[in-house]
């Protein structure tokens, strides 16, 4: 029995009934690494002989009793999170030889659940990036078509859950680093609200708008992660999440969504979509609407500027954590995140200062516009994955990011899950866009979307294991 | 390469005035920086006064 594709609900239960072990599971998984990683390109560092020990301490948890449902889940962690005694690049050369002291909040959260740790996964240096082309660590291929980029900058998380190398993972996301490559690489990603997560322990890009979240193979494996990480962190005074709040993004995962009234956007979420990605969105509502969900349009272009605010404010604040680093050691940078950090100089102070204005304003109009609907559905790209090496645009009109960035400025939930494929076989992602700490609505409407659809369990092409239809979990 | 224009001479001389180096990127920087700094200022003429920065968005527990 392959555990590659499962899911941690289905692992958990696996364990319980005693079918499966974290130990086999972990050899399993660290197998398919050894085999598939070199021309993937999804982890950095992988670290087995770690977890072969976590995965014993599990199945010894498991026989004392533990019903955790992440005990024993082999974890993919992204390598701008520390992890204690283990090399943390962010991607970079800079930091290559990097040895964290101490644990990320949320890797602390998720070692105290008795998940696993497989390694560290690949991103775009410094998570500056939509594509996870590293010049340092290699381009992180898309299983679906290793000649296209995975997305970035969490692309090592998205390509290994879309290859069977992991079953959660973390990711962050400031421009749209956890959906992007989530949609290019046909997995679920959660953008939580601002906050909700700590980002102790996390290299910042941008502490305006950097947000940490679950990626997995479902929504219900999102809510459950996302559900285990967003609780308080007194040693992070950004983090204002609460028991009581991450409780509740669960709850009504398998409820209907009958009356639910999803919000269509105009400009400037409708301009150049791929015709393929606009008719599987077209396609994914009508499936809410046959489910009782009503559909409302929405003026959207007060939002028009918000794609202009987040670049003055991820180059301002990006380029004031690297500055030294850029003056001292400008040949360590690959040549594409120099110039991206470059921009931060060319901003002025009154610059960044109206983009926090345009912030405020962004955040006004979104939550006048949820006073009309219960939740916003857009494509999560405009493009399915790209070929490795074509530009990527900073222009709103044609940036691949133009569609996820505005709600880094606002702070909602945002979720991207998969709602087709185009001719060429890749990937198509939706995001459902929430109220700020609205969670528990946007999970809601993509479980119900997800119980009627089957895109989650197709797999990549090529990856010489098929999830045993014979296995019932 | 082309011959320097005013903005990029105006790029080189902010980043060295901050000691960084960028002439080898300073042309492909260029037409970003230019669009850039143009939705800038589009922004700053529909901003109003009374327009602020976000408040506090954040309810520190330090505060709580």
């Amino acid at each position: 029995m392959s555990a590659a594709f499962l899911s941690a609900a289905e692992l958990a239960r696996a364990y319980a009934q005693r079918r499966l072990s974290p130990v086999e599971v972990t050899r399993e998984m660290l197998g398919r690494i050894e085999r598939l990683d070199p021309e993937l390109r999804a982890f950095i560092t992988v670290t087995p002989d770690r977890a072969m020990e976590q995965a014993k301490a599990a199945e010894a948890a498991l026989a004392r009793g533990s019903q955790h449902p992440l005990c024993g889940v082999p974890v993919g962690i992204k390598d701008l999170f520390d992890v204690a005694g283990v090399r943390c690049t962010a991607g970079s050369r800079i930091l290559a030889d990097h040895i964290a002291d101490r644990d990320a909040f949320v890797v602390g959260r998720l070692f105290a659940a008795g998940a696993v740790s497989l390694g560290k996964q690949n991103l775009h240096e410094f998570a500056y990036g939509l594509t996870n082309t590293n010049d340092h660590w290699g381009a992180c291929r898309n299983p679906w078509d290793r000649e296209r980029v995975s997305g970035g900058s969490s692309g090592g998380a998205a390509a290994a859950l879309a290859a069977g190398l992991c079953t959660l993972a973390l990711g962050t996301d400031t421009g749209g680093s956890i959906r992007i490559p989530a949609s290019a690489c046909g997995i679920v990603g959660l953008k939580p609200t601002y906050g909700m997560v700590s980002r102790r322990g996390a290299f910042p890009l941008s502490w305006s708008l950097d947000h940490v979240g679950p990626m997995a193979r479902t929504v219900e494996d999102v809510a459950t992660l996302f559900s285990w990480i967003a609780v308080p962190d007194s040693e992070d005074p950004w983090c204002v999440a609460s028991e009581e709040r991450a409780a509740d993004a669960s709850a009504d995962l398998r409820m209907d969504v009958r009356g639910l009234r999803i919000g269509m956007p105009g400009t400037p979420f409708t301009e150049a979509i791929d015709s393929e990605v606009a008719r599987a969105i077209e396609g994914a509502v009508a499936v809410l609407e046959a489910l009782g969900a009503r559909r409302v349009a929405l003026d959207t272009r007060a939002l028009a500027s918000a794609y202009t605010a987040v670049h003055a404010i991820v180059a301002s604040e990006a380029g004031a954590i690297h500055e030294r680093w850029l003056r001292e050691r400008p040949q360590d940078y690959g040549v594409p995140i120099r110039q991206s950090l470059s921009y931060g100089f060319q901003v002025s102070g009154v610059d960044y200062v109206n983009a926090r204005r345009e912030q405020a304003r962004a955040i006004l109009a979104l939550e006048g516009l949820f006073e009309q609907v219960d939740v916003m559905i857009t494509a999560t790209l405009p493009r399915t994955a790209l070929p490795i090496g074509e530009p990527t645009p900073r222009e709103p009109a044609t940036a691949w990011n133009r569609l996820v960035s505005p709600f880094n400025l606002t702070g909602s939930p945002a979720l991207s899950l998969p709602c087709g494929f185009d001719a060429a076989g890749l990937p198509i992602g939706m995001q459902i866009v929430g109220r700020a700490f609205d969670e528990r609505t946007v999970l809601q409407v993509g479980a119900a979307y997800e119980r009627e659809t089957s895109w989650n369990q197709r797999r990549p092409p090529g990856l010489d294991e098929v999830r045993s239809a014979a296995v019932d979990v | 390469m082309s011959q320097p224009s005013e903005l990029r001479e105006d790029l080189l001389r902010r980043a060295r005035a901050r000691g960084l180096e960028i002439d080898d990127i300073a042309e492909a920087l260029e037409p970003g920086v230019a669009s850039l700094r143009a939705r800038l200022r589009v922004l700053a003429d529909e901003l109003r006064p009374d327009d602020t920065p976000p408040p506090d968005r954040r309810e520190s527990p330090r505060s709580s």
